[in-house]
This record gives structure tokens, sequence and C-alpha cells, in this order.
């Protein structure tokens, strides 16, 4: 069994925890087993990077704690929840609660406004118009885009853009944000903002924060990280 | 949902527009040959509609039979009164101003008829007038005549002096009160008259008309009165004057089942052309719809996006196309009114369109509902 335990906190403190959990997939006739039964627990609060090469895991274990696919064995215990055991239509609900997702390629939806878009996931809400609305704004405010609210995404810069994908993410204050790739499309100076506002996000809101990243500059600024190969974690990289 | 529905629709204005184009022709088609549908097929509703029978010529439709077969059809039990007429094409100062002049007995000719409406002092002038005319009121507007006026009505056939133009006196204006006949164009004067004057075909007529004392009579009244001429020539098909009508329309190989045909045909072309465009467009976003998914939509709130756009395509376009459809006909119905005088948008027709759209709507949205309730989230971000 690969373990390894990030937290540094007491078991209440933690926001997810992983036990025993395999991940297999067929590829034609042949079964591969992408993650071998991973240990991990994550205390609220926590930044974490996830590296490794590409293949060895990352993604699919970022799927897995985030609602969008199920382990083939072992167990996905979020904020307390074992998200493995919910139905898609529960998990679909769990999603909009819990998780708010950072991608690579911002995706945005282009015939939106950004105060559309950062504004998507409230509908799921019994909130009013003008409460997501109000909502929408501030998350804007506080990646600084309050004047970009009325621009539709290709009026946007690639930073902006992302910009505009950590609001979305943020606007439910859900449980836990999942970034992958967060600043892989993006330039150093525009990939450094955007790494600087996940900081802030985790030291002054309290967010928890798990980002897969290639990029060791990216890494670093997270508060730790963790290398994973050939669907093991472990505290060093490979060598 | 509504915004996203709409914001979509709204995306890739030159497809979209190429979309509701091809809708809207499809329903534009659809509404008018419906019109004509409904013009081919149309019984009057007058009470008396119901009882009336006609008799043609069994072969030829149009072609002459003996005026004398009027007197053994009115001693068929059943048949209270019979009326008959002789037609030719008229026209007024030059040729292209053609119109219907329908020659008939005038007593029989309102005892059959009695939705036809003619002043009573104008009636009883023309009754008293053997060259007397009554024209309806759109020949009055179209050529200025007035009652009184003697015009005269060029005609290819000859009278017994070799002239073919006919001089009739307007003695009053001819009206339907059971249909709207405001867009008619029919002369009616004495067949006798017309009778003694042409110079060949005398004795004959192109229509019966029977009045009978019963509907429920119309089954064996027909029987009888074919009957009555099986040996003779020309033979005869008589039948309820719509059911005479659609047997003369099945010769020329059923008008209305090929309007059926054509408008299935179309529409089976629009629901395939709206799908694969659906289904592109769908494909072409198959990253958003997996974003919305992640997000936390459900399945049911993804597919009703697309639901949502077919059914708001199929609408708009239907919609504008049944308008274009109205506009079209009305502006037609003055041209077509004689040979379709019940040319027109029926609410049955506008009912079955809204039907049609909704139906094609969600059809046309199957195949990407299908394909977005089992996209997997995880391969349609990473494919992005």
């Amino acid at each position: 069994m690969n373990a390894v335990v990030a937290g540094r906190k007491t078991e209440s403190d933690t926001v997810v925890s992983l036990r025993g959990v395999t991940k297999l997939y067929k590829r034609g006739s042949e079964t591969v087993e992408v993650l071998k039964r991973l240990d991990l627990e994550v205390p609220r609060g926590d930044f974490l990077a996830l590296m490794g090469p590409s293949g060895s895991g990352k993604t699919t274990l970022m799927n897995l704690l985030g609602g969008l696919d199920r382990p083939t064995s072992g167990e996905v215990i979020v904020d307390g929840q074992d998200i493995g055991k919910l139905s898609d239509s529960a998990l679909s609900a769990w999603r909009a609660r819990h998780v708010g997702f950072v991608f690579q390629l911002y995706h945005l939806l282009p015939v939106l406004t950004a105060e559309q878009n950062v504004a998507l996931p409230l509908m799921l809400t019994h909130l009013g118009a003008g409460e997501r609305k109000k909502r929408a704004r501030a998350a804007l405010t506080l990646v600084g885009l309050e004047d970009r609210a009325k621009h539709k995404p290709a009026e946007l810069s690639g930073g902006q853009e992302q910009r505009v994908g950590i609001a979305r993410a943020i606007v439910t204050d859900p449980t836990l944000l999942l970034c992958d790739e967060p600043t892989g499309d993006l330039d150093r100076k525009s990939g450094d903002e955007i790494l600087e506002l996940l900081q802030l996000l985790n030291t002054e809101h309290g967010k928890t924060i798990i980002m897969v990243t290639h990029d060791p500059h990216a890494a670093a600024k997270a508060q730790r990280t963790l290398f994973m190969n050939k669907g093991v974690l472990s505290q060093e990289p490979e060598a | 949902m509504f915004t996203l529905i709409w914001m979509n629709f709204k995306r890739n204005k030159g497809r979209k527009l190429l979309t509701l184009l091809s809708v809207l022709v499809a329903f534009l088609m659809f509404g008018v040959l419906m019109a004509v549908r409904h013009g081919l097929t149309f019984s009057e509703n007058s009470a008396a509609g119901a009882r009336r029978l006609l008799t043609i010529n069994k072969v030829v439709p149009a072609a002459p039979m003996p005026v004398a077969y009027a007197e053994r059809i009115a001693q068929v039990p059943g048949v209270k009164a019979v009326t008959y007429y002789g037609a030719m094409v008229g026209a007024f100062q030059k040729f292209s101003n053609a119109f219907a002049v329908v020659s008939a007995p005038a007593q029989s000719l309102f005892q059959v008829f009695p939705e036809l409406y003619v002043p009573a002092a104008e009636r009883q002038s023309w009754l008293q007038d053997r060259t007397g005319a009554l024209v309806t009121p759109k020949l009055m507007q179209q050529f200025g005549w007035k009652v009184g006026e003697k015009v005269p009505i060029l005609t290819r056939l000859k009278q017994k002096d070799g002239s073919t133009t006919w001089y009739m006196t307007i003695d009053g204006v001819i009206t339907n009160r059971a249909q709207n006949s405001s867009g008619a164009q029919q002369m009616f004067i004495h067949y006798k008259y017309f009778d003694e004057t042409r110079a060949a075909g005398e004795g004959t007529v192109n229509q019966f008309d029977e009045l009978l004392d019963t509907p429920s009579q119309a089954g064996p009244v027909s029987q009888a009165i074919d009957t009555l001429f099986t040996n003779a020539s020309p033979q005869t098909r008589t039948g309820p004057e719509q059911a005479v009508a659609r047997s003369i329309f099945a010769q020329v190989g059923s008008i209305g089942a090929i309007i059926t045909d054509v408008a299935i045909a179309v529409f089976f072309s629009m629901l395939l052309i709206i799908g694969a465009i659906l289904l592109h467009s769908a494909r072409e976003r198959l990253s958003e719809f997996a974003l919305l998914k992640a997000l936390g939509f459900g399945s049911r709130t993804v597919t009703g996006v697309v639901l949502g756009e077919s059914l708001l395509t199929c609408l708009v376009g239907g919609v504008t196309g049944m308008i274009f459809a109205y506009l079209l006909i009305a502006a037609l119905r003055q041209t077509v009114t004689q040979v379709l005088p019940s040319f027109e948008v029926t609410s049955l027709a506008i009912a079955l369109s809204l039907a049609l759209m909704v139906l094609f709507g969600v059809l046309a949205s199957l195949l990407p509902m299908v394909q977005l309730s089992r996209l997997s989230v995880r391969d349609a971000l990473g494919r992005a």
C-alpha cells in the first residue's frame, strides 16, 4: 500500500480522505491500473500541489476528488461524505455545493459575459437573480475583474479568462478548489498572477486547494507538494 | 436555463439564419399546401350543400350531356329539384380579362342553390330579360359595370350569326351567402338564350345539380340516376358535390395524396437538416456541456438546453413561415378563387403546424440529447 498522509491536523479538520483507492481503466482488451491503492489525507486550509509526468494518474485523482469519476475500489471521502456511494444525480448536486473547478483551458461559455459565467453555478441554488448577480460581482471583484463583468471571454486575455474561471470556482464558496494546470496555458507573468491569487484565496480566505501542475515554479507556491508516478503517491519525486 | 437556451440560440448567426430559413420555407410550403388541399376538399357549409348531388359526364367530366336528361333525373324518387348549366369562357375588352359565363335555367337555379342571393328587384328584372345577366361583385368592380348597362362579352363560342361577341345586359349583382364569394368572377345568363343563340352544341349541358329531399338518400339516388343512363351515351357519374369533385381529381392522380406526400417529403428533409445541424452544433460544444455537468447541472438540464434550442428554432422559423404563408395565400386568394374557392389558412392547419413544430423540435433534438446523456465529463473536458 502506498500511503501519504499529508495532514498535520486533527481528523475533524480533514477535508479529503482517500482510503485504498484503486482505479482501473479498460484500454481495448487491456486493463490499466491508473491509481494503485492510494491513501491520502488533506487537511482543511491546505494548498497541495500534485506533480508528476503525463499519464501518472494526477488528472484521474483530481476527477475522483471532484466527483467526476468513481473509484474501482476504495473510499473517496470529502468533508465527511463518501462520494463514491452517491447516485449520479446526488453526485451532481454534491459537486455544485462542495467543489470549485479551475481548468487549464478555462472552459468559459463563449456566449455568456464574464459575470454570467461566474453566476452560472449559482443557477443551481435557490438564490434570486439579483442576489446571483451581486455574488458574481463580488467574486469578480475578488479576482480584480469587476470592470470586465460585461465582457465576453473572446474580449479577455488568457490571464483574465483564468481569473473569471477562478471567480466561477469560488462563487459558491465550495469546500474544495480543484485546479488542473491552472497556469499551463498562460505566460509566466499571467501565471504568477494566477498563482498569487490562489495563494491569497488559501491564506486570506482559508480555501483548501489541490492543484495539479507540471511546473515546479507553480508547485513552489503551494504549501507542499506530492509527487505521483505510475499511480503511486510519494513525498519525493522519483529519481 | 432559458438564458442558456437564448444565448446559444443567438450564437453562430449565419448558420442559425440558414437553419431558420429552411424551417421557414418548409412551413411556408406546408401552409400553402394545406390551403390548396383545403380548397380541393372543402364542401359548402350550407345545409343545402349536404343535400345536393351533381351529375357529370362519366368519361370526360366537362363534356356535354343532353339537357333532356334533366327530365328523367327529376323523376327519380328523392330528387326534389334539378338544375343544369352550360358554361363558356367570356372576357371583357380583351381575352386576358377572362371570367366564367354560366348559363342556367333561372327558376331551378335558385331552387337548387338557395344560398345564391340577388336583390328582389334585380332578380325580377333578370327573370324578364332574355339577354340579361347577373354578375358577381368582383366583376362589377373590376370592369366598372353598372346595373342596366349593356356590355359586349368576347367568347370563343360562335353564335348562329357567326359572331363570337355576346351582348348582355347587366340586370343585377349575385352573391353567395354560404361562402365568401368576394373574389368570384362569374356571370350568370339564361340557359334558354344561351342554347338558342349558340351555333353548335344545342340541347346539351355540362352538369346537372340535384337537390334531394333528405341527405340520407344521397347514395341510392346517385345510383338510381346513373342507372338511368347505363345504356345511354354518354353515361353519367353522380354523387355528392365533394365526392364527385374528389373523383375528378382522382383521375389525374389524387392531388390530395400528392400534396400530402410532398408535405411529408418536405418535412422529412427539414427534420434531417435540422437534426444534422443540431448534432453538429452539439458536437462542437461537447466541452461546454461537459462543463455544465462538472459544475453540477444534471443531465436533464443539459439535454434540456439542446431540446429548448431545437424547439425555439422550429417555433421561430415555423411561426414566421406560417405568417408568410398566410400573407401569400391572402395575396393569391383573389386569383385562384374560382379554382379553389376556399383557399385559406384554416385553424386546423395552424393547430397542425404548431403541433408539427413541437414534434420536429423534439425529434430533431433526439440524437444530440442521446449523445449528451452518454457524455463523459472526464473525456469531454480532457478533449477540449
